[in-house]
């Protein structure tokens, strides 16, 4: 280990994003060193390294992104829930709730102090790179000032007559020879998918808030049939949005809700067969006509049982919730979407 | 949003010349291509390259050859892309199988193994202490210990 510190770290950490991500949790970091600017790639047992030189790095912009405010609403939402089904349950399971709603209550606190989010990207000659540690906007600004002074230390600075000067220059470049096979690849994901399932899905929420509704008054066989045909469309369709954001250049924010709402649809299924097994335990007699116990579990109401009660008014609050939110992002997603798309072609033609 | 933008964005790039052919007989030649004029000496191996194969890398010049050495023995850390951690390794070894109790007489050895055989290894390029594999060493050495202590009172009793 040398004495004279190599590299200095900068401000902020975050994970970077990507399919690998499912599986394992890749940590970013960056470092300043004297000529290089290191990022480090953390997967727990190993570490990958980019670095860029400060003579080549031609520009650093970050902006915001609405996953801060998305996971905040969808915290609350949680908080919130948990803390209602508390108050519609007995000893252990009051307990438990208001434990989960602390916890969804702290993590709520937890990103709301961290501030708002954002995207930032480091620019060369020859490359694009996202910078994942710079996800926070207080750590991005304090990071690029940092930069900012070393880049300028080492290239000189850049003055605003040279920029007006060349910029006529840098945007011919950049059409010609900067990143066709980028952009095409950026415009192609923003071309390939036009948010349709993800359209379907938020609709299907809305609908299965509806039904949800529906079961506080009416309970019958029609309406459990129902409500496992929504279900099961609701389960399929999820699964296909999450597959068709993942190549698609969809925000954050849009993508949180959507693995937000896959991930209650699958507790829904969890609740509810833990519920219908209760009742094939409780009937043994009936275990092995299915039919029946459709038929009794089709005739228990919320208001039977203060945990099903509980549950039904999380799973309505959510269902609503998080339908209208993901139509609303999804139509800003749309909006922006053809505008880039429109600019690009245009671009293209001249 | 926030955009910095620097002098690189508008300097033009530096188009690479192929080297000079050799004019004069007395003009010494590159070693990879004897008809090109020498420019500069490769400072790893001392080979006159020409401006083709030099190879500007931190603050010298190097020949394309050496560069995949350095890069292979990992002698030129600037050129390390991947590194394997074994302290977390070992750390996570020692630490999370203990939620599973039992397969710990499995990864306890394993675990001390790891600690010993790579304590002198390259971890991190950012520099790091040997805190992770003395925790490792500790906490896998209890639990070797304890299973020591286990078997030696379970073979105690059956005789």
């Amino acid at each position: 280990m040398t004495n004279k510190k190599e590299y200095s770290r900068l401000p902020g950490r975050g994970l970077k994003r990507g399919a690998s991500s499912l599986v394992v949790k890749t940590r970013a970091r960056l470092y300043a060193g004297s000529d290089h600017l290191l990022c480090v790639y953390n997967t727990g047992y190993a570490e990958d390294y980019k670095r860029f030189y400060y003579k080549d790095i031609q520009a650093i912009v970050t902006h915001k992104t609405t996953r801060g405010k998305v996971w905040n609403i969808v915290f609350a939402i949680f908080a919130l829930g948990f803390a209602l089904l508390s108050l519609t349950t007995k000893d252990v399971l009051t307990v438990l709730s208001l434990i989960v709603a602390g916890l969804f209550t702290l993590l709520f606190f937890i990103n709301w102090l961290r501030g708002p989010t954002c995207k930032s990207y480091l620019y060369t000659a020859v490359s694009k790179e996202e910078l994942p540690s710079l996800s926070r906007q207080k750590n991005a600004l304090k990071a690029m000032n940092r930069l900012r002074l070393i880049i300028e230390n080492i290239q000189g600075k850049l003055t605003s007559e040279e920029l007006s000067e060349s910029s006529a220059e840098i945007s011919e470049r950049d059409l010609t020879d900067t990143k066709p096979k980028l952009m095409s690849k950026v415009l192609q994901q923003a071309q390939n998918y036009n948010g349709w399932s993800h359209a379907i899905l938020f609709y299907l929420l809305l609908v299965a808030g509806v039904h949800t509704f529906i079961e506080f008054f009416l309970n019958n066989m029609i309406v459990i049939i129902l409500g496992v045909l929504a279900g099961s469309a609701l389960a399929i369709i999820g699964i296909i949005s999450v597959v068709k954001q993942h190549d698609s250049n969809m925000s954050g924010g849009l993508a949180g809700v959507t693995w937000a709402t896959l991930g209650y649809i699958f507790l829904s299924f969890i609740v509810n067969y833990i519920i219908y097994m209760y009742i094939a335990i409780k009937n043994p007699g009936l275990s092995n006509n299915q039919w029946e116990l459709l038929k009794m579990y089709s005739k228990i109401s919320p208001f039977d049982n203060q945990f099903f009660l509980g549950f039904s008014i999380c799973s309505t609050v959510y269902f609503f919730a998080g339908g209208a939110i993901g139509l609303a992002l999804l139509r800003k997603f749309r909006v922006e979407n053809s505008i880039y798309i429109q600019k690009e072609i245009e671009k293209r033609e001249k | 949003m926030r955009a910095d933008v620097f002098r690189a964005r508008i300097i033009k790039q530096t188009i690479w010349q192929p080297g000079e052919d050799i004019v004069l007989d007395a003009e010494s030649g590159c070693f990879f291509h004897p008809q090109k004029k020498a420019v500069v000496p490769c400072a790893t191996c001392g080979r006159f390259l020409c401006s083709l194969c030099d190879v500007e890398f931190n603050s010298q010049h190097v020949c394309p050859m050496c560069l995949e050495t350095g890069k292979k023995k990992r002698k030129i850390k600037n050129l390390e892309t991947h590194r394997v951690l074994y302290d977390d390794i070992a750390l996570a070894l020692a630490l999370i199988p203990m939620i599973f109790v039992w397969i710990t007489v499995i990864t306890a050895p394993m675990s001390l193994y790891i600690a010993i055989r790579h304590w002198k290894s390259p971890s991190a390029i950012i520099p790091r202490t040997k805190t992770r594999f003395i925790i490792a060493i500790f906490i896998s050495g209890l639990q070797i210990a304890g299973w020591l202590f286990l078997f030696a009172k379970l073979i105690g009793e059956i005789l």
